[in-house]
């Protein structure tokens, strides 16, 4: 088997761009979990934009844009890295074919709906999805760690050349990411942290569109709560709400809209920092991911035909988890930054 | 979310693996917990496979009775409209917009019918036949 393959330690982890980060890092000598990456790279936002489309429906995402988590994470904690995509796909085959053989284990964007080993109901036109190559096989499949995979699998060069030329919204364009040798990089995780969540009290308290942060929070409550009358047609009320719960679960989330995950970076830093008021906004940051579970649950059960309360406690719960938040991120605003 | 109360709802979907997700230990500390499925994921995900679904019948009907081209069904079937199979082809819309005409896709050459083919991932033979689209195995699930 040619690569690293061998040498290279998978951990299956809730989200991709910080699952592969955080392996990449390892791999490289700099120890990060899946949760600090997530934290360091500013992962946690909220977006809801009728007017982006993806997939037909409104653009809903509970994280950053793609390709910044592994960027800053690597940046603040001041270790160098690759980050280049190709016009010409031959080129983009070639250069990964080489970083591999020379031992390099490489980060790679795809469209999900072309990795023929993802389960069958998961692959949709999405061109978001980060995987790690670490080598290939003597049947030149390439082996790939991918982080939301129980264990590394393997992958054919022609599904692989798909999902990596994919078109579409957010093109991967055969993106290749990597961190450089870390030999001699001191990660200084205090002022990265700081600087992680500086950016995203920022972004989910200060942006100055309705779209965005708890403003985009309390922006699809207004949305969702006129869906009924807007869209004539229940079963796209239905699409419409069960596509706001498959970007905060089925995307690979760690549940509650990446909440849960923000959590674990904000419990993780509070010990390495000694500073219990994180801890705190962990706990209360659990308690949002709790709100958004109770929300998908709501959502769905209307989505099906199947609800028992009326339909008005869902927009309203939303107006709750924007409040919680807003006073979670302006707690840590005023006594941690 | 506590670890215990991480649903382990066996959710078909995930064909017997399993995702992870973050919950609260006994102790207070938030862990990677592995979970088999939660049923409202798989409910929404249900949805969203319906609908497909619903379409591909659709087309497939209109291919039958001749209104639609197999082309029409084999790009829906790979979750693409005309504008996604353009870009991948690397063509305009509106050349795809026409060869999706039935009359138009019955006369296509083998060089464009070979081009579809690969860029849809299905035998050339299929995308000729319309007697070879399957009814959808996703409508009704969940």
């Amino acid at each position: 088997m040619q690569g690293v393959a061998r040498s290279f330690e998978h951990t299956q982890t809730a989200h991709c761009e910080s699952g592969a980060t955080s392996n990449l890092l390892r791999h490289a000598g700099v120890s990060v979990t899946e949760a600090m990456a997530f934290g360091i790279g500013s992962g946690l936002f909220f977006v809801h934009c009728p007017w982006v489309r993806l997939m037909g429906l409104p653009l809903t995402s509970y994280r950053s844009f793609p390709g910044t988590i592994f960027k800053k994470t690597c940046k603040r904690l001041g270790v160098s890295y690759r980050y280049r995509s190709f016009r010409d796909s031959l080129k983009g085959r070639r250069a990964l074919d080489e970083l591999v053989a020379s031992g390099r284990a490489v980060g790679v964007r795809t469209n999900i709906f072309w990795l023929p080993y993802i389960p069958e109901r998961f692959r949709f036109q999405f061109n978001g999805h980060n995987i790690v190559v670490c080598g290939r096989t003597p049947e030149d499949d390439y082996v790939v760690s991918d982080p939301i995979m129980e264990q590394t699998t393997t992958c054919p060069g022609r599904s692989m050349n798909r999902a990596r030329f994919a078109a579409g919204t957010l093109a991967p364009r055969g993106l290749i990411f990597f961190p450089e040798p870390t030999a001699g990089v001191r990660p200084e995780f205090e002022p990265a942290i700081r600087a992680g969540i500086r950016e995203t009290v920022g972004r989910m308290l200060n942006v100055p569109l309705p779209f965005f942060g708890v403003r985009g929070i309390r922006y699809m409550s207004r949305r969702i709560a006129r869906w009924p009358k807007k869209l004539a047609d229940p079963s796209q009320l239905s699409l419409n709400l069960a596509n706001v719960v498959r970007m905060q679960e089925e995307i690979g989330t760690g549940g509650g809209g990446f909440r849960y995950l923000y959590a674990a970076f904000l419990q993780e830093s509070a010990d390495l920092t000694e500073t219990p008021l994180l801890a705190e906004a962990a706990c209360r940051l659990t308690d949002s991911g709790n709100l958004w579970r109770d929300f998908a649950t709501l959502a769905v059960k209307h989505a099906k035909g199947r609800a028992d309360t009326p339909y008005g406690q869902i927009p309203a719960l939303l107006l709750d988890i924007a409040r919680l938040e807003e006073e979670i991120f302006t707690d840590l605003r005023r006594r941690y930054l | 979310m506590k670890v215990e109360e991480v649903p382990q709802d066996r959710a078909p979907s995930y064909e017997g693996r399993s995702k992870v997700c973050y919950a609260v230990d006994a102790s207070g500390k938030i862990v990677k917990t592995p979970t088999s499925g939660w049923m409202v994921e798989e409910w929404a995900m249900s949805i969203a496979w319906e609908t497909i679904g619903s379409t591909l019948d659709r087309i497939r009907a209109d291919v039958l009775a001749g209104a639609a081209s197999p082309l029409a069904w084999f790009m829906t079937m790979r979750q693409m409209d005309a504008r996604l199979l353009a870009q991948n082809l690397g063509i305009f819309t509106m050349r795809v917009w026409w060869h999706l005409r039935p009359g138009v896709f019955a006369r296509l050459s083998q060089a464009w019918l070979s081009r579809y083919a690969d860029c849809l991932d299905v035998p050339v033979a299929s995308l000729r036949d319309p007697a070879a689209i399957p009814e959808s195995r996703h409508a009704g699930c969940g």
